[in-house]
């Protein structure tokens, strides 16, 4: 009884964590190029009362044994790295990436971080930076008398001039790669740094070798689907109340144990 | 006894109930068994429990994710443990940056062929129904997808994989890989709750049962 106990204990906390993920991918609706996050439960340790197969007598064996599990634990959370849906927002420095890669930024210490979060804005030196001033890598500086910017699907960066016929071409916009994306560390700010499971990065031109598309114009949205979400939340507490339904039952059992002496 | 045995019974009901959100998980059911052993003063009647495991198909879930990966049909996914090949229903992978695929826990799944090696910077994987792996154009190899006559046999380690038994005999698999998608636990919890409601019940009644034996055996030694 008190093996059933823990058993709906842990599915209760398991569903907690369920509903945890599912509140911040909820409240993440918004977030440009937000990747939903998802929790892996595993069974628990099984615990084996009789061998299946063990030997009755010297010519039969068991054709099932008895094994009974002590419930489940959360087993890993990862990100799912799932294409959102392209908004068109008609800024020219709102960039989105149609298919595999992330923009690669620098922190200005060394460090780089990794971003599917396309929204740049041009600082007062010209480089595209993001929203938080963290410079895109490689930079890219928008010469003071450009008028507008045209980024092509493969990241070349070029610049109408005033005054010329010709467009200027100012740099080339990279997309960086991971062999395992779901092993990168979410670090908050829609930013991923790399990890022993990542793999390393590796810097690809847009559009070649796998690596996505630029889309100009257009922001990635959040790949959470609100629908899904919300199903998944009903799941959850229906899988919350069984389990605790479970520690009652065990519970009036128990009860009835100790009204026989 | 049989209070034991519906005790046991309620263990198994309630882990069903806490893993109906684990990916690949198969319910276990529980038989009871009559048995009697003859003794001098007459046969000795109890029931004792069995387990087995149910292993009809799960629901899939789509996920979307590239390496997520489904059976729907009878097989399993064979993956190398520190002890030889485990067996899982749970196909949510991933890709080292070596390549080698491995299992969430990163165990390497195991491969029927693979004349080619997964290159880890290349495109994205592609898996068709029969388990053939392809990256862009080439083919990689095939996917081990193993299958066993008597899957009762099979016992789960402490991972939560299918281990066999050396003697157990490999059947055809009929599974068909699906991709984008990961198959949900075969419980169910209607099925469960009702189960347990019928535990407790009977738990009631044996109880019931052992209060009027202890009650008759109190008149018998009162005092007159």
């Amino acid at each position: 009884m008190i093996r059933a106990m823990r058993s709906a204990a842990s599915g209760m906390l398991a569903q907690q964590t369920q509903v945890d993920t599912i509140a911040n991918n909820i409240a993440n609706v918004n977030t440009a190029g937000f990747k939903r996050n998802r929790v892996n439960f595993r069974s628990l340790l099984y615990t084996t009362l009789r061998e299946p197969g063990a030997s009755t007598t010297a010519t039969q064996r068991n054709p099932t044994g008895l094994q009974i599990g002590t419930g489940t634990e959360v087993s890993s959370s990862i990100k799912l790295h799932v294409q959102g849906d392209l908004e068109p927002t008609g800024n020219e420095l709102d960039l989105a990436i149609q298919g595999d890669g992330f923009f690669k930024i620098s922190l200005g210490n060394g460090e780089f971080r990794y971003s599917r979060d396309g929204s740049f804005r041009r600082d007062a030196n010209g480089d595209l930076v993001t929203v938080d001033g963290f410079k895109l890598e490689p930079g890219i500086t928008i010469p003071q008398e450009a008028l507008n910017l045209i980024v092509g699907q493969d990241g070349t960066v070029q610049a109408r001039v005033a005054g010329s016929e010709t467009l200027q071409t100012i740099g080339q916009i990279r997309l960086i790669r991971f062999a395992n994306p779901s092993g990168l560390r979410a670090e908050g700010q829609n930013f991923f740094s790399v990890t022993g499971s990542s793999g390393q990065p590796i810097e690809q031109t847009p559009g070649l070798q796998g690596a996505g598309f630029l889309r100009q114009g257009f922001l990635e949205r959040s790949n959470v689907a609100v629908v899904d979400e919300l199903i998944n939340l009903i799941q959850a507490q229906r899988n919350y109340e069984v389990n605790s339904r479970t520690i009652q039952v065990a519970d009036e059992m128990l009860q009835q144990v100790s009204n026989l002496i | 006894m049989a209070l034991v045995g519906l005790e046991r019974e309620l263990d198994g009901l309630s882990t069903n109930l806490a893993n109906l959100g684990t990916v690949g998980y198969k319910r276990g059911r529980s038989a009871f068994h009559e048995f009697s052993v003859p003794r001098q003063s007459g046969d000795v009647r109890g029931v004792v429990i069995r387990t087995n495991v149910d292993f009809s198909q799960g629901d899939l879930e789509r996920t979307g994710r590239d390496l997520d990966l489904a059976l729907l049909g009878e097989g399993f996914f064979a993956v190398e443990g520190p002890a030889g090949e485990v067996y899982t229903r749970v196909g949510d992978f991933h890709l080292t940056p070596q390549g080698v695929l491995v299992a969430e826990d990163g165990r390497p799944v195991n491969w029927q062929r693979r004349p080619v090696a997964i290159d880890p910077e290349g495109e994205r994987l592609t898996i068709e129904s029969d388990g053939t792996v392809r990256q862009g154009s080439t083919e990689l190899g095939r996917l081990r997808i193993v299958d066993f006559a008597d899957r009762q046999r099979l016992t789960r380690d402490a991972a939560g994989y299918w281990v066999a038994p050396p003697e157990a005999r490999q059947a055809v698999p009929t599974a068909a890989v699906h991709q984008y998608a990961l198959e949900g636990s075969n419980g169910n919890g209607i099925e469960e709750m009702v189960a347990m409601i019928g535990v407790q019940r009977a738990f009631e009644s044996v109880a019931r049962v052992v209060s009027s034996i202890e009650e008759s055996y109190r008149r018998l030694t009162r005092p007159f």
